[in-house]
């Protein structure tokens, strides 16, 4: 049982692609030292060993960088699987501007 | 069947904001952020100038049920998250005791399950009862502590301890609230600074807590939908909205409400949180609840127990 | 993962699971710590040590003793519980056994306060026993833990229980109030269970702890010696932390008196020396520990090589 809807609305592939980018470039920044190749597939706590503490800054630091407010209500420790999930989560929960 | 004949919690009126420790514990804005914004962690509870005797005389005082029934007291347990919280040979628990007249009673502290403490102290005040044979016979369980060092102030990326005190009164029998099962899984594989344990142990939290949770259900003949409301150790709201995941258990069940007003005060977070659930009218008559809590203290446990409102 | 139902009410039939009338000690060792801890050479632990000791004394208007632990310090004296009880785990379980409940009994804290050692222990000792720590309660607090292993045993389930008393030798400040002095570091290890075919069980009884009123426990003590009961086998009291004013007593009863060098495990030692001994027939030992601190009087009534079969 989860606490999602089943049916998700539609992620717009280029939000997510952007989503993916974002994360990306944070991850040197986040983990502290150099990453190269990361991709949408790439697991963010077995390849790259990130704690989940440094899950929560980076998603922090994406609002910084993206100039967005994400909504952490439902984040869970699935969607730091890998960057894609994140990416998903995120590009899924976007809180409108105020 | 071991109940709890009346419980009181005490809370310090002082609060410190968590970006007030950060300089003490040489936290980045950023990771104070996460505290806030994740954890829901926000201020916790202090007493500069007070001590530990103050804290624990705090709840007892709040013990109405206490009133009048000091002479069946037989028995009296300080349950610890720190084994070690003053210099021996002192002992501000028989203080307390010769303030309150339970002069009958042999005090001692019972521990080393981290903030799962108070659960245990309950299990062993119980049997201890129901091995005397006396049915007038009492306990008192005292959970809390001082935040006096730093290791005591905060769990590094976790929580951050609140100062405040808790007291129940433990009877070998009674209708309320009764306790129907324990569960404590011990994990001393945690005992260990290496950082690869730490990042283990941080992965498999929820998890375990899940776990022992599903243990003390189970044991007790019963299932999650059965369990009216959670009461947590308020370590913080991420680990508990993963615990709900695992469970599927709704989150507005846990009372969380604590968290960031109090912070994680040691072994006496259920019963803090038992006034914050029966202030709310959240404990039913004949409803079963869950009081769950785990703590790493160089290895780690993972304990719940279910009682009967 | 251990579960519990509670203990059943006072006067409630003993549960289907409890005991056999044989349970009791199977085996006891007992072992000198001459050394200081390993971690006691580690200076990231010493400071670490120093930080948590000057912080539990400033409420006291006290500091650790510059002398044992100063501000530089880069090891110190004293041993871990966890290092001595792991040697006894080591010396005592059979191999092969498992065990369901470990109790750590102290009175002066080791050299790592702030660590939860018992669960560490649960880890290292066969079965991944339920474990806890039982303190602050001088010498009464083994008799504590002796009472909280039979009552798990009857109420709990865990027949096959461990039970550790420890002290170690070295306080590294000034309490500002008396403490007894402890001579060495030493713990003692009992081991209970159904004993195995061709073993025989020490059994336990009467164990309990008297809180003195403000005079000394001579009374108290020669009312325990006079309740033993007139049975044929030989009794010996063995006595912890009481004069031989205060065991001057009409009943005819082999006195022992435990090292006075060890406040919290003496009376233990006594036992497990008996109990590691060759068979000497049905005898009955009673220790008597007295903590002159905490006005308390421990007894508890130990029956070896079947006494407690003897026809009364």
């Amino acid at each position: 049982m989860t606490e999602r809807d089943t049916a998700l609305p539609a992620i717009d592939p280029a939000l997510r692609e952007r989503m993916v980018e974002g994360i990306c470039a944070l991850l040197p920044h986040v983990l502290k030292r150099e990453v190269t190749g990361a991709t949408a597939d790439t697991t963010l706590m077995e390849a790259l060993g990130m704690s989940s503490t440094s899950g929560l800054e980076l998603i922090l630091e994406l609002e910084e960088r993206l100039d967005l407010e994400i909504s952490v209500e439902e984040l869970g420790r699935d969607d730091f699987g890998t960057v894609g999930t994140l990416a998903d989560y995120v590009a899924g929960n976007l809180l409108p501007e105020a | 069947m071991t109940a709890l004949l009346a419980v009181a919690d005490h809370l310090p009126p002082g609060r410190v904001p968590i970006e007030e420790l950060a300089g003490e514990f040489g936290l980045t804005s950023m990771q104070v952020k996460i505290f806030r914004r994740y954890h829901k962690l926000g201020e916790v509870a202090r007493d500069p100038g007070g001590s530990l005797l103050d804290l624990l005389r705090g709840a007892v005082a709040g013990l109405d049920a206490l009133r009048g029934r000091e002479q069946h007291v037989r028995y009296v347990l300080h349950a610890r998250t720190f084994p070690t919280v003053v210099p021996y040979p002192h002992n501000p628990v028989r203080e307390l005791c010769r303030e309150f007249g339970l002069d009958r009673a042999t005090v001692f502290a019972v521990g080393h399950h981290a903030c799962a403490s108070g659960l245990l102290a309950i299990d062993v005040a119980g049997r201890l009862l129901a091995a005397d044979d006396d049915p007038d016979g009492l306990a008192l369980v005292l959970a809390g502590e001082k935040a006096f060092t730093p290791e005591a102030g905060m769990v590094p990326d976790t929580s951050f301890f609140g100062e405040g005190a808790s007291a129940c009164l433990v009877a070998p029998a009674g209708d309320r609230d009764r306790v129907l099962s324990y569960a404590a899984d011990l994990r001393g594989e945690f005992d260990s600074d290496a950082e690869e344990q730490a990042l283990e142990f941080q992965r498999i939290y929820s998890d375990a807590l899940a776990e022992a949770i599903l243990a003390a259900v189970g044991r007790a003949g019963l299932t999650m939908d059965a369990i009216g409301v959670i009461l947590p150790h308020n370590v913080n709201n991420v680990a508990w909205h993963q615990v709900c995941r695992t469970l599927g258990y709704p989150r507005e069940r846990v009372v969380l409400d604590n968290v960031a007003t109090a912070g994680h005060v040691f072994c006496a977070d259920n019963l803090v949180n038992y006034r914050t659930a029966r202030e709310r009218g959240l404990l039913r008559p004949g409803e079963p609840y869950v009081m769950a809590a785990a703590g790493a203290g160089r290895g780690a446990t993972f304990s719940a127990m279910v009682l009967q409102h | 993962m251990r579960t519990f139902a509670p203990a059943a009410a006072t006067g409630a039939a003993p549960t289907a699971d409890g005991p056999s009338p044989a349970w009791g000690i199977r085996r006891a060792a007992r072992l000198a710590f001459p050394q200081p801890a390993a971690l006691a050479g580690d200076p990231v632990h010493t400071r670490r040590l120093r930080r948590y000791l000057a912080d539990l004394l400033h409420p006291y208007g006290r500091e650790p003793d510059p002398e044992a632990l100063g501000a530089e310090a880069v090891s110190c004296e004293g041993q871990s519980y966890g290092e001595m009880a792991e040697t006894l785990i080591d010396a005592i379980v059979p191999a092969g056994e498992s065990v369901d409940l470990l109790v750590l009994a102290h009175s002066i804290p080791d050299i790592t306060p702030g660590r939860a050692t018992t669960t560490y222990l649960s880890h290292v000792c066969p079965g991944t026993p339920m474990a806890f720590a039982v303190s602050d309660q001088g010498a009464a607090g083994a008799f504590t833990a002796l009472r909280l292993v039979d009552a798990y045993a009857r109420s709990g389930g865990l027949r096959r229980a461990l039970l550790l008393v420890v002290e170690q030798d070295s306080l590294p400040y000034h309490p500002g109030v008396p403490v007894p002095e402890v001579a060495g570091s030493r713990g003692v290890a009992l081991l209970f269970g159904e004993p195995l075919p061709g073993e025989r069980a020490a059994r336990v009884s009467r164990v309990g702890t008297h809180v003195l009123p403000p005079d000394a426990p001579g009374a108290a003590l020669a009312a325990e010696l006079g309740a033993l009961g007139g049975g044929p086998e030989p009794v010996t009291a063995v006595l912890g932390g009481v004069s031989t004013v205060d065991a001057a007593h009409p009943r005819p009863a082999d006195l022992r008196f435990a090292d006075a060098g060890q406040p919290g495990t003496g009376v233990w030692w006594e036992l497990a020396g008996e109990l590691a001994g060759p068979p000497a027939g049905p005898r009955r030992l009673l220790l008597a520990d007295h903590d002159a601190g905490l006005r308390h009087l421990s007894v508890a009534t130990v029956d070896l090589d079947g006494a407690d079969e003897v026809p009364r």
